[in-house]
C-alpha cells in the first residue's frame, strides 16, 4: 500500500515537473538603457529609419512594425564573419518561414558596392522567400549610427576595442521597435536559445 | 624484385601524399593568419566613422583644409577594406596547392597595407581630434 502511494506521488510529481511552463513563456527583458528627453524617460528604441530592399521596396519601421523581425548587419563581399552569420540567420529562416509575425532583416554596411541589384542576386542564390528576409541598402553613415542603436545601447561592453565590434550579433527587435534579445551569429551554439525567446516573443503578441 | 618495386612506389605515395597534406595545412594556417589580420581591423570600422563624424563638426573652421585633408585619409583607409574584401578570391582553394599559397602569402601583404592605413589614418584623426577639442566651430 505504501509502495503503490509512493509511486503514484512520484508520477505525479513528474507529471507536474513537465507540465510546468518553461522559462521561455517569461516576458523577454527591453534591453538598452533608457533614453531621456525633455524631462520624459523612455525605452530604447530603433530610431526611424528608411531603405530599399533587394526588391527596390521602400523599407521603414513603420513597414516593419506589424511584425518583430531578426536583424544583423554585414557585407556581401566580407570573407569570414559574415558568411559564419549568414549561416545562422538561414537557419532561423529556415525556422521561422512558414511562421507569421516575424521577418529577418539585414542591412549592408557596404552600400557603394550592395546595390539593390547585388543584392537581389545575393538573396536569390540563398534561396529565401524574398518577403521573409528582406536584405536592405541605404546610406552607410547613417546605417553605422542606426547600428548603434542595435548593439551599442544594449551590448555595450567597455572592453571591446573601438566600441561597436561588428561580430556579428543578430538582433531581436519587437514592434515597437525595441531590442529584446540577441545572440552571437558567429557561434552556432547560441542559436537554440534564441529561437526560444523568437517564440517567446511571438506568444508575448498573443496575449 | 616485384616486392621491392612496390614497396619503393608505396613510399614515394605515402610521401607525396604527406607533403600534400602538409601543404594543406600550410595553406589553411596561412588563410586563417589573414582572416585574423582582416577580423582583428574590421572593428575599427566604427571608430572610422566616429572620427569622420567628429572631424565633420571642424569643417567650419580655420583648419577645414587639414580637416578635408584626414577626412580623405579615413575615407580612403575605409575604402581600401572595402576594395580588399570585394577582391578576395574566397574560392582560392580552386586554383593548385602551389598557386594558393602564393595567393595567401600575396593577400596577406595586401590585408596588411590596410591594416596599416586604417590605423594610421584612426591614429592621426583621434590626435588632431584631441588637440583641438575646443576649436571654435563658428
Amino acid at each position: 500500500m505504501k509502495t503503490l502511494t509512493l509511486s503514484k506521488l512520484l508520477v505525479g510529481c513528474s507529471l507536474l515537473a513537465f507540465s510546468c511552463k518553461p522559462a521561455q513563456d517569461s516576458k523577454l527583458p527591453v534591453l538598452g538603457n533608457p533614453v531621456t528627453e525633455k524631462g520624459v524617460t523612455r525605452e530604447h528604441t530603433i530610431r526611424p529609419f528608411q531603405y530599399l530592399s533587394q526588391d527596390s521596396t521602400v523599407v521603414t519601421n513603420d513597414s516593419l512594425a506589424n511584425g518583430i523581425y531578426i536583424a544583423d548587419f554585414f557585407f556581401t563581399s566580407c570573407p569570414s564573419i559574415c558568411p559564419r552569420v549568414m549561416k545562422q540567420m538561414l537557419r532561423l529562416h529556415d525556422e521561422f518561414k512558414n511562421v507569421k509575425g516575424v521577418k529577418l532583416v539585414s542591412f549592408t554596411l557596404d552600400p557603394k558596392r550592395d546595390t539593390v541589384g547585388k543584392l537581389s542576386m545575393y538573396a536569390e542564390n540563398l534561396g529565401v522567400n524574398p518577403d521573409k528576409w528582406l536584405f536592405l541598402t541605404g546610406d552607410k553613415d547613417f546605417t553605422l549610427d542606426l547600428a548603434d542603436d542595435f548593439f551599442v545601447a544594449a551590448l555595450e561592453d567597455p572592453s571591446a576595442p573601438g566600441g561597436f565590434d561588428h561580430s556579428g550579433k543578430i538582433i531581436l527587435v519587437d514592434k515597437k521597435g525595441r531590442v529584446r534579445s540577441f545572440c552571437e551569429g558567429t557561434d552556432a551554439a547560441t542559436i537554440p536559445d534564441f529561437i526560444k525567446d523568437v517564440y517567446t516573443l511571438l506568444d508575448e503578441d498573443k496575449k | 624484385m616485384n616486392r621491392i618495386l612496390f614497396a619503393l612506389i608505396a613510399v614515394i605515395m605515402m610521401g607525396l601524399t604527406s607533403c600534400e597534406n602538409t601543404e594543406k595545412k600550410e595553406v589553411q594556417t596561412l588563410f586563417q593568419s589573414v582572416m585574423e589580420v582582416h577580423d582583428g581591423v574590421m572593428p575599427k570600422m566604427d571608430a572610422i566613422h566616429e572620427a569622420r563624424k567628429a572631424l565633420k563638426d571642424k569643417m567650419n573652421t580655420p583648419d577645414s583644409t587639414q580637416v578635408s585633408a584626414l577626412l580623405e585619409k579615413l575615407s580612403s583607409a575605409d575604402e581600401a577594406m572595402m576594395v580588399w574584401m570585394e577582391e578576395f578570391n574566397s574560392s582560392f582553394e580552386t586554383m593548385p596547392i602551389q598557386e594558393q599559397k602564393k595567393y595567401l602569402e600575396s593577400e596577406m601583404q595586401r590585408i596588411t597595407k590596410v591594416k596599416d592605413l586604417m590605423l594610421g589614418a584612426i591614429d592621426e584623426s583621434q590626435k588632431w581630434i584631441s588637440a583641438h577639442e575646443n576649436t571654435d566651430t563658428k
